[in-house]
């Protein structure tokens, strides 16, 4: 472990590289890496292919070919994943950072996972079983992976020295910390929240690109009766499986990850998470589990849907079970330990790390909203890894705890499901309703309307929001009493959200209304989140609800609350720190016509669902063939459906396009270009390695707009900082009534 | 002041009128109604609540749009305007107000639709023998299997006596109920393709070494009354004795005598012994768009629904049971006719033999009731379908002339 460890003070600015020289990529070298990945990977998936063939190995090659449409599509996909591993070859042999690289982590992948393989395989066959058996050769493989790839990450380095007492270079140096040298710096094991939130967003953007093909797909499908873009109903299940795992888990709820590891540290005035190290586990386990669904992809994926029912996802009815449902069941594993980690870290950051002076009545709403999502992660996770562990003994273990023959019973799988999964819905709009308030004020130029009923109200969803799991089971055949209480308690939950969409039209009240780009996310989220919520209380009536479950209806409905809330407060976020994160401005005019796009397409795309859904129309079906015969007119609204998706895959294109120029070539955007009163603003954009250059100190309401030359924070060096630091972390005198209650026995 | 409230009212009312036009005229622009036709006497509150819902929902949106569309006209800051808005940051009473209004509005809907719920379910979950003559409450049974990927229909009288064919026949494949009599659908998911899914397990492991193949060619799906299968002789055992009480009870059913509570019992919660013979299948979900309610079919769970079919299904009623749960790759097409027949009809319907049931399909059925004042129903029947036939489409005039 020798390595040069220069000198750098705590949050200095020096940037020593470590090892090796400052070499750079040479375009050969990437040329090459390229054409020899592809070369190799291509030559052993030929050679593996004619061995498997002659030893009869089963390939499912069908469905990736039904997916794409594509002849030798495994072909395309391994020899890509080569091509990948050799650039990232080139990128590492010439880079300047030798210690912790992809390459290494790519190769634990196989690593591990012939580890892994091999030791259950040994151990079998030391019992006298068969060696291979697809199940726990699969699961254990995947686990080796996951532990070797985080190895040649360097992701258990620096516990592993802490635990035998060696030398932690990287708590002295911060080799590993910040983007001081550039887009590399993204590629390693790095600790810094900033690199973290961008490493999050861009990796989430690129699974919305992912799940937004698999939604073209689906729509494409179903533009027309029949089947005529997916071989049969198994390659579409997969497709609409995919769609819903990767927004869901891939993309919805990691993207608020993304945008609130950048932004809530600053906000709080700290200079990084409270964990940096878990936080940075918390991001490549996040990527891991991603890989894992789409590797999924060209092995046969699962196919029981995002809900994945038991007992469709125990026996598929008896069918093979694919490999795919076991990589479903371990990459909801490690999304779903990752999304906790991350929760933890929030949840330790926000009690413990805020500025002097930032009360919890101070703090913006944006925190809030995080707050009480991470609450809800950490108490509501482990169900949903519970229900898939139950699953996974189902499948590899042959227990019974879904299987009614054996005594086992299916409705458990639900219950146990939506006790997280109900939670999950506001774990995936919580943040976004903290981030509206925080864009809403800054361009409309006024305090939030009842802030601390909006922030309570947070709360308060946070809370009901665990009491209602089973109105997503008002006609499984759960106990038939259990409806009536879960229909009240659902529609509860329309106050609480009904006192944020009335705050935050109540705002707008007398403002000064700048119709920015994020400000027009937001207007148009007010719109669609309401239409999502209002259909939300209708589907509460159990009596409308029977009529309309698992149909169109139910879709329409979700995708308002989650495209029209919970995307739109992402792409409001989006732009409104877009500058914050990048020092520079996003072209204006793209943004608008992403805008318009997105927000004419969801509607086109998802208001004719309720209809559909009222007049028949079951959700994930293949071919509507007999519906239509009835109805004809469903046919034509298909084909608008189809066509205002179209239009919003139009209008992620923009943004992806305008989001990559932009970064790269926009104007300098300055500090404070929305001039907001939050601390994120008052730093450089982006800001500094560590935040801020001083503890900042919090004298005022965040929102505090109309007041001339009101504050919200006070930064190190500013007039009168040092004063209200001293104000803020002095101990207030004890007041006589809290004299005579305290004890005096010491 | 007092003009801005006026013209917030204008807004209010203009939003309204654009929502409504939109909500109502989509449909209108497909050429029917938000609902489909309606089939089920408890369908028709059901409608009404749906109707009430919407209405509420427009007036609410229409609320919130009005204020954050005038606000986007008339407080939007000119170019240039750097200034900020009022520093207004809440206020107690409106939001006290909007606390209490919305919270007295859901209380209402929750107790309406509890309403509509309880008149519904008259009976349904109450196993006591009283139940059966309160007025609403089910005059006859359907057992409904799901399978992937069909549908299994058996008719049973009141107290559980099969009412149409012999014991033994094979299921109906299609779902015929008679009119104006509420049925209680007792629903269950089970195939006997579970057992697939053990038979790889077991041949993966080698603890058994059945032959693949011919077990598969065995299993016909449909068919819940199979022998089971199971790995030790414990359980073999024990499952037979369970097997055998069940068995006498379900004799004991049959036959129409009073069965003690513990027998009830047993036959209620029969699925869920172990070594049952009914198979487990995944979940599906059974559902008549037409008749407004669903319930999932899951796998060792008896799972209940009734309703009343108010009119007979003529040539042009396609009404169809419908799988409304994923349950795999033939979900989509995991649908099947259903059909309502006049009392006459079903009378005779209920005296037909295995093999003439099978020609009494729902399309012939459909086309039957145009002519519900024949006597010699068997002998219509061999014209309808010679009619069908040649004309899927046919209607009341073509099945008329057919018959003549």
């Amino acid at each position: 472990m020798t390595t040069e460890t220069p000198k750098t003070t705590h949050g200095g600015t020096t940037t020593a590289p470590r090892g090796g020289g400052n070499i750079e990529l040479s375009p050969l070298a990437g040329l090459v890496g390229i054409v020899g990945g592809w070369l190799v990977a291509s030559i052993a998936l030929t050679l593996f292919r004619i061995w498997g063939d002659a030893i009869d190995w089963n390939w499912s090659g069908g469905d990736w070919k039904a997916l794409l449409g594509l002849t030798g599509g495994k072909l395309l996909f391994v020899s890509a994943l080569g091509a990948l591993v050799g650039l990232l070859g080139a990128i590492n042999g010439s880079s300047v950072y030798r210690r912790h690289g992809l390459v290494r982590a790519l190769a634990g992948i196989g690593v591990g996972y012939a580890v892994g393989a091999a030791i259950t395989m040994l151990v079998r066959m030391a019992f006298g079983l068969v060696a291979y058996s697809e199940g726990p050769v699969v699961v254990f493989g995947i686990l080796g992976a996951y532990a070797f790839y985080v190895a040649g990450l360097g992701g258990w380095s620096a516990w592993a020295w802490y635990a035998r007492g060696a030398a932690t270079p990287e708590h002295e140096d911060h080799s590993n910390h910040g983007a001081r040298r550039g887009w590399r710096d993204f590629l390693i094991f790095n600790t810094d929240h900033k690199v973290i939130g961008l490493q999050y967003l861009i990796a989430v953007f690129f699974f919305m690109l992912v799940g937004g093909a698999m939604a073209e797909s689906v729509r494409a499908e179903l533009a027309n009766p029949d089947l005529q873009f997916f071989s049969d109903g198994s390659a579409y299940n997969k497709a609409m499986s995919l769609h819903g795992v990767i927004m869901l888990f891939l993309f919805i709820i990691p993207v608020y990850s993304g945008i609130a590891n950048y932004i809530v540290p600053i906000m709080l005035g700290a200079p990084d998470m409270a964990y940096p190290r878990l936080n940075a586990l918390s991001f490549w386990t996040f990527l891991f589990g991603g890989m894992v669904f789409l590797a999924s992809i060209p092995l046969g994926t699962f196919e029981a849907g995002w809900t994945n029912y038991a007992t469709l996802s125990t026996t598929n009815g008896g069918s093979t079970v694919e490999i795919g449902q076991l990589m479903w069941l371990l990459g909801i594993q490690l999304v779903g330990a990752s999304s906790i980690m991350t929760a933890v870290n929030f949840v330790v950051t926000i009690v413990a790390m805020r500025a002097p002076g930032m009360t919890m009545w101070r703090m913006p709403l944006f925190v809030w909203g995080n707050l009480t999502q991470s609450l809800l992660i950490v108490f509501g996770t482990p169900f949903v890894a519970g229900s898939q562990f139950m699953v996974l003994f189902d499948l590899v273990m042959g227990t019974s705890f879904f299987n009614a023959m054996l005594g086992g019973d299916a409705i458990s799988y639900q219950h146990i499901f939506w006790f997280y999964s109900h939670p999950a819905v506001y774990i995936m709009i919580l943040p976004g309703f903290g981030l509206i308030s925080d864009v809403l004020t800054t361009h409309a130029r006024k305090p939030l309307f009842g802030y601390r009923a909006i922030a309570i109200s947070t709360l308060g969803i946070g809370f009901l929001g665990f009491t209602v799991w089973a109105h997503h089971m008002f006609t499984s055949g759960m106990a038939d009493w259990l409806r009536l209480p879960m229909m009240i308690l659902t529609m509860l939950i329309a106050v609480p959200t009904g006192i944020k969409v009335l705050g935050w039209s109540a705002t707008l009240w007398k403002a000064k209304i700048h119709m920015t780009v994020p400000m027009m996310w937001t207007l148009g989220f007010l719109f669609t989140f309401t239409c999502g919520g209002l259909t939300g209380v209708m589907l509460a009536a159990v009596p409308f609800d029977i009529h309309v479950q698992d149909t169109y209806f139910v879709v329409a409905h979700f995708h308002y609350v989650l495209f029209g809330g919970s995307v739109m407060t992402v792409f409001a976020g989006i732009y409104h720190w877009f500058p914050k994160m990048t020092g520079r401005m996003f072209d204006a005019t793209l943004g608008k016509l992403h805008f318009w796009l997105m927000f004419i397409g969801m509607n086109v795309t998802f208001f004719p669902m309720h209809w559909l859904g009222t007049l028949g129309m079951n959700r994930r079906i293949a071919d509507y063939q007999q519906l239509s015969d009835n109805y004809p007119s469903v046919h034509g609204w298909n084909i608008v459906i189809t066509i205002g998706a179209l239009m919003q895959g139009l209008g992620f294109v923009v943004f992806l396009y305008n989001m990559a120029t932009s970064w790269r070539r926009g104007p300098i955007a300055g500090p404070n270009p929305w001039r907001s009163h939050t601390l994120e603003w008052q730093v450089s954009s982006p800001p500094p390695l560590f935040n801020f250059h001083g503890t900042p100190v919090v004298v005022g309401a965040p929102y505090d707009y109309g007041i001339p030359g009101a504050k919200h924070a006070l930064l190190f060096g500013e007039t009168g900082h040092a004063e209200a630091l001293e104000a803020a972390t002095t101990r207030r005198p004890v007041s006589a009534s809290e004299h005579s209650e305290a004890p005096t026995a010491h | 002041m007092k003009g801005q409230w006026g013209r917030l009212a204008g807004y209010f009312i203009g939003t309204l009128l654009i929502s409504s036009a939109v909500t109502f005229g989509l449909p209108l622009l497909g050429g029917g109604s938000w609902l489909p036709d309606l089939v089920s006497s408890e369908g028709k509150a059901i409608d009404q609540l749906f109707w009430g819902l919407l209405i509420l929902s427009l007036i609410i949106f229409a609320i919130v749009a009005a204020i954050v569309i005038y606000s986007m006209v008339h407080f939007r800051a000119a170019p240039g305007d750097l200034s900020d808005g009022e520093h207004i940051h809440g206020n107690a009473k409106m939001e006290a107000a909007w606390v209490i209004i919305p919270s007295l509005i859901v209380f209402v809907i929750g107790l309406l639709s509890y309403n509509v719920l309880r008149d519904n379910e008259v009976g349904l979950y109450d196993q006591e023998a009283a139940a059966h003559d309160a007025p609403g409450a089910a005059q006859m049974q359907v057992e409904v299997r799901g399978f992937q990927f069909g549908w299994a229909f058996r008719y049973l009288d009141r107290d559980g006596k099969q009412v149409v064919g012999e014991k033994g026949d094979e299921p109906q494949g299609e779902l015929v109920v008679p009119v104006d009599k509420v049925i209680k659908f007792n629903v269950m998911s089970c195939s006997g393709k579970e057992r697939l899914g053990r038979l790889r397990r077991q041949v993966d492991r080698k603890l058994d070494a059945g032959d693949e193949e011919d077990e598969f060619a065995k299993i016909e799906p449909g068919l819940c009354e199979r022998k089971w299968d199971l790995t030790t002789e414990d359980d073999r055992a024990s499952a037979e004795d369970d097997q055998a009480k069940i068995h006498a009870a379900q004799a004991k059913q049959a036959d129409g005598k009073h069965l003690s509570a513990d027998e009830r019992k047993l036959l209620d919660a029969q699925p869920r012994f172990k070594g049952d013979d009914q198979f487990v299948d995944v979940n599906h979900a059974f559902w008549v768009p037409e008749a407004r309610l669903k319930i999932d079919a899951v796998s060792g769970l008896r799972t209940y629904v009734q309703w009343q079919a108010t009119h007979v299904t003529g040539p042009q009623d396609h009404y169809q049971v419908v799988c409304a749960e994923l349950c795999g790759s033939g979900h989509n097409g995991m649908r099947t006719d259903m059909c309502v027949v006049s009392k006459n009809t079903w009378d005779w319907f209920k005296g037909l033999g295995q093999d003439e049931r099978k020609t009494a399909t729902c399309v012939n059925l459909r086309l039957l009731a145009c002519l519900d004042k024949i006597d010699d129903r068997s002998a219509a029947l061999e014209d309808i379908v010679a009619l069908s036939k040649k004309h899927p489409n046919a209607g009341c005039d073509q099945a008329e002339e057919a018959v003549a």
